[in-house]
C-alpha cells in the first residue's frame, strides 16, 4: 500500500515538474517570475497579472 | 465603494518602484539604478472605503515616445486616463526632473507632483518651499521619503482627500500654455518648432525655480567624493574586479561553504538514512526505494545543498545593487563595451544575468536600438546565471579545492569576457547599425535598505528551491529511470541503461576535450533542460548518498564526488568541462524567453546552437592548450 501512495505522490509531483518545464518554455518566463514581479532574478518579468 | 486609479510616473530612479511596493505590499523589484522598471505593473488597495489601484511606469526622462519607456508611458497617459498621475520627482534633482512635470502639464492631465528624496536633497543643501511650488504649478505638492510608510501614507491621504478640479493651473503655467499653443500654430516646421517648445519648457523651469527654490553651497557630496575614486581613472575597473573577488571570496571560504558543507552531511547522512530506514519498515517495494533515495534524495539533495551559497552570493549583489555601484559598473564598463560595439548600458541587462538569464534576456528591451537588444540577448546566455553557480562550486570544490573561490571567480570573469568578444563578432557579422549614444545619471550612493535586501535574498533562494522541488524533482526521477532501464527493462549496468546510450552518443563531440565519458555527456543534456540538472545528474550517478554511508570519515560532497569522478575527470578536464557548462546553450526557459522577445525561431536557433559551437570551441581550446603547457 505504501509503494503505491508514495509512487502516486512522485507521479503527481514528477507530472507538476514535467509541465513546469513545458510551461515556462512557452511562456518564456522562469519561476522567479511568480515572486513578486520577479525581485528574485533582477526584475523585469511580466508581473502585471500576478499582482492583482 | 468608490474606485480611484493612479498612475506614477517620473524620471528614471527617482523611487516610484519603492513608493509603488510601500502603498501596495508588492514586491516589486528595487535597484539603485536607472532602468530597472521597463514594464508597468499594476497594485491593488483599499483605504479609506476607496479601491485604489495603482500603475508603475517606467521611468522616463520626458514623454516624446522615442525610447521603449517613453511609448509605453505615452500609451498608457492616452489611453488609461487616470484619474490621478503622481509625477515622482527626486528633490535633490528638482531642476531636470521639472521637464518632465511641465510636459505631463502640457498634456492637461490631473497631475500631483510627489517631491521624493526630501532627506537626499537636505544634504545637498537645497531647500524647496513645497507652498511657492505649488502656488507656482497650481498643482498640489506632497513631500515624501520613499522608504518611509509614514510618508507614503502621507501620499494615499492626497489620493483620496484632494479633489483635482480645485485646481486649475496657476498664472504661469497659464500663460506657457498659450505659448505654446501659439507656437503650434504658427506653422513652424516639426523640428524647429520642437527645439522652440524644448526651449519655452527649461524657461519655465528657470521661473519655477526661481520661486520656490534656493540652494546653498555645501561641497562636493560624498558620493562625488566617492566616485573620484570608483568610477574615474585608472583605478576604476582594478576596484571593481577586486570587490567582486573579495564577494567571491567570502561567499565561496568564509560564509557559503561552510553552510554548504554542514547542509550536504545532513542531506547525504541523516536524511537518507532517515529515508532509507523508513522505506524499509515500510515494506516499500526495492525499485521505489532506489527511485527515492538514489534518484530522488541524490538528484535534489545535490542541488538544495547548494541553497547556502545562492543565498551568501545574492545577498551581496543585492546589497551592492542597492548602493548604487550597479551604475557605475554600466560606467566603467562603457569604454570596454564600445569596443564591443555595445554601449554602457547594454552591460546593466547583462548585470541581471548573474541572477537568472531570462529577466535579463527581457531587460534588453531597455536598450534603445535594436542591433543592442538582439545583441544583449544573444550574448546574455554565457554569463554565469545562479543555476550554473552549483556546477562551479561542486567542480571548483572537488579539483581545486585550495583555489576554488579563485576558480569560480574565474569562470564568472570569464563568462563575461566571452560575452563582450561574442557581442563584438555579431556586431561586425550580424547586426552591423549605426553606433548607440549612452546618456546614464550616476545615481547618489545609498545605504541599502536591508528588509530590501534581505527580501531579495529570500526570493532568490525562494526562487530556487521552488524549482528543485519541481524541475529538479521531475528530472531526478526522469535521470534515475533512464540510467537504472533499457529497452529489455530493469538493469544493473547503468552503462547498458538509456541515459548511457544517449550520454554515449553526446559524448563522441567530446573525444578531444578530455570527458568524454558517457555520464558527462548525459548530464550535458539535462543540463539544456535545467542547468541544475548538471549536477543532480552527477548526485545520482556518481552516487552521492551511497559513498556518504559507507564512507565512515566525515567527507563533505565534493570530497565523496571526486572519489568517485576521478576516474572520469582530470584535473584539466575538469576545468575544460566547467568551461563547456558556463558557455553552453542556455537552458529551455531561456530558449523559450529569447524566441518571445525576438518573435523568431530563427534566433532561438541559433542561440541554442552558436553558444554550444562557441562553448565546445573554447572547452577545446582550454584542455588542448593545457595539455601543450603540461598540465593534467
Amino acid at each position: 500500500m505504501a509503494t503505491y501512495i508514495i509512487a502516486g505522490v512522485i507521479a503527481i509531483v514528477f507530472a507538476f515538474g514535467i509541465r513546469k518545464i513545458y510551461r515556462n518554455f512557452t511562456s518564456g518566463e522562469s519561476d522567479c517570475c511568480g515572486s513578486g514581479g520577479c525581485s528574485g532574478c533582477g526584475g523585469h518579468c511580466h508581473g502585471e497579472d500576478k499582482l492583482k | 465603494m468608490a474606485t480611484l486609479s493612479i498612475a506614477l510616473i517620473g524620471n528614471p530612479n527617482t523611487g516610484k518602484s519603492t513608493i509603488f511596493n510601500e502603498l501596495t505590499g508588492a514586491r516589486q523589484k528595487i535597484g539603485n539604478w536607472p532602468g530597472v522598471t521597463i514594464d508597468k505593473k499594476v497594485g491593488y488597495l483599499k483605504y479609506k472605503e476607496r479601491a485604489i489601484s495603482i500603475v508603475d511606469l517606467p521611468g522616463t526622462y520626458s514623454i516624446n515616445a522615442r525610447s521603449p519607456e517613453e511609448k509605453i508611458v505615452v500609451q498608457y497617459l492616452m489611453d488609461a486616463h487616470s484619474d490621478l498621475v503622481v509625477d515622482v520627482v527626486d528633490a535633490s534633482n528638482l531642476e531636470r526632473n521639472l521637464f518632465l512635470t511641465v510636459q505631463l502639464l502640457e498634456m492637461a492631465v490631473p497631475v500631483l507632483v510627489d517631491l521624493n528624496m526630501m532627506d537626499e536633497a537636505s544634504r545637498r543643501g537645497i531647500n524647496i518651499n513645497t507652498y511657492e511650488l505649488e502656488k507656482a504649478l497650481g498643482m498640489p505638492v506632497v513631500e515624501t521619503v520613499g522608504r518611509s510608510s509614514k510618508s507614503t501614507r502621507k501620499l494615499l491621504d492626497v489620493f483620496t482627500s484632494t479633489v483635482m478640479k480645485d485646481y486649475e493651473p496657476s498664472a504661469l503655467v497659464a500663460e506657457h500654455m498659450q505659448a505654446v499653443k501659439a507656437l503650434q500654430n504658427s506653422g513652424l516646421e516639426e523640428a524647429k518648432l520642437e527645439e522652440e517648445i524644448i526651449i519655452l519648457r527649461y524657461a519655465l523651469v528657470d521661473k519655477l525655480m526661481a520661486q520656490a527654490v534656493t540652494v546653498n553651497s555645501v561641497g562636493p557630496t560624498f558620493s562625488e567624493k566617492l566616485d573620484r575614486i570608483l568610477a574615474n581613472g585608472f583605478l576604476a575597473l582594478p576596484l571593481l574586479l577586486l570587490l567582486l573577488y573579495a564577494i567571491f571570496e567570502i561567499t565561496f571560504t568564509w560564509f557559503g561553504k561552510p553552510l554548504q558543507e554542514a547542509l550536504s552531511d545532513f542531506i547525504n547522512g541523516d536524511v537518507t538514512d532517515w529515508a532509507k530506514a523508513s522505506l524499509e519498515t515500510l515494506d516499500v517495494a526495492p525499485w521505489l526505494q532506489s527511485l527515492v533515495t538514489d534518484g530522488i534524495i541524490n538528484g535534489v539533495g545535490s542541488v538544495i545543498s547548494f541553497v547556502p551559497l545562492i543565498f551568501t552570493l545574492f545577498f551581496f549583489l543585492s546589497f551592492l545593487d542597492g548602493t548604487g555601484y550597479m551604475a557605475r559598473v554600466a560606467f566603467i564598463m562603457d569604454p570596454i563595451m564600445r569596443r564591443a560595439g555595445l554601449s554602457g548600458k547594454g552591460i546593466m541587462p547583462l548585470i541581471m544575468g548573474f541572477g537568472c538569464g531570462v529577466p535579463a534576456i527581457m531587460g534588453a528591451r531597455a536598450l534603445d536600438s535594436e542591433k543592442d537588444r538582439m545583441i544583449s540577448i544573444l550574448i546574455t546566455p554565457f554569463l554565469t546565471c545562479g543555476a550554473k553557480l552549483p556546477i562551479m562550486a561542486l567542480f571548483a570544490a572537488m579539483f581545486f579545492p585550495d583555489n576554488a573561490a579563485n576558480v569560480v571567480f574565474c569562470m564568472y570573469v570569464a563568462g563575461v569576457l566571452m560575452a563582450i568578444l561574442m557581442a563584438k563578432v555579431l556586431n561586425v557579422s550580424t547586426f552591423k547599425d549605426k553606433e548607440s549614444t549612452f546618456l546614464l545619471e550616476l545615481p547618489p550612493y545609498r545605504m541599502p535598505d536591508m528588509k530590501t535586501v534581505l527580501l531579495e535574498t529570500w526570493e532568490k533562494g525562494k526562487g530556487y528551491l521552488v524549482k528543485a522541488g519541481t524541475i529538479i524533482f521531475a528530472m531526478s526521477v526522469l535521470i534515475w529511470f533512464l540510467s537504472n532501464y533499457n529497452f529489455d527493462g530493469p538493469t544493473e549496468e547503468m552503462s547498458e541503461s538509456f541515459l548511457a546510450a544517449i550520454g554515449s552518443a553526446m559524448s563522441a563531440l567530446f573525444v578531444f576535450h578530455g570527458f568524454d565519458t558517457w555520464e558527462s555527456g548525459a548530464a550535458i543534456v539535462t543540463g539544456i533542460l535545467a542547468k541544475e540538472s548538471v549536477v543532480s545528474t552527477m548526485g545520482i550517478l556518481y552516487g552521492v548518498a551511497d559513498i556518504s554511508t559507507e564512507t565512515e570519515n566525515v567527507m563533505d560532497t565534493a570530497a565523496q564526488l571526486a572519489n568517485s569522478m576521478g576516474a572520469s575527470f582530470t584535473t584539466l578536464s575538469a576545468l575544460a568541462f566547467m568551461v563547456f557548462t558556463q558557455l553552453y546553450t542556455p537552458c529551455v526557459t531561456a530558449l523559450g524567453t529569447i524566441k518571445k522577445e525576438t518573435g523568431k525561431w530563427k534566433w532561438t536557433f541559433f542561440a541554442a546552437l552558436y553558444t554550444f559551437a562557441a562553448a565546445w570551441i573554447v572547452s577545446l581550446l582550454v584542455y588542448q592548450v593545457g595539455r601543450l603547457l603540461g598540465f593534467e
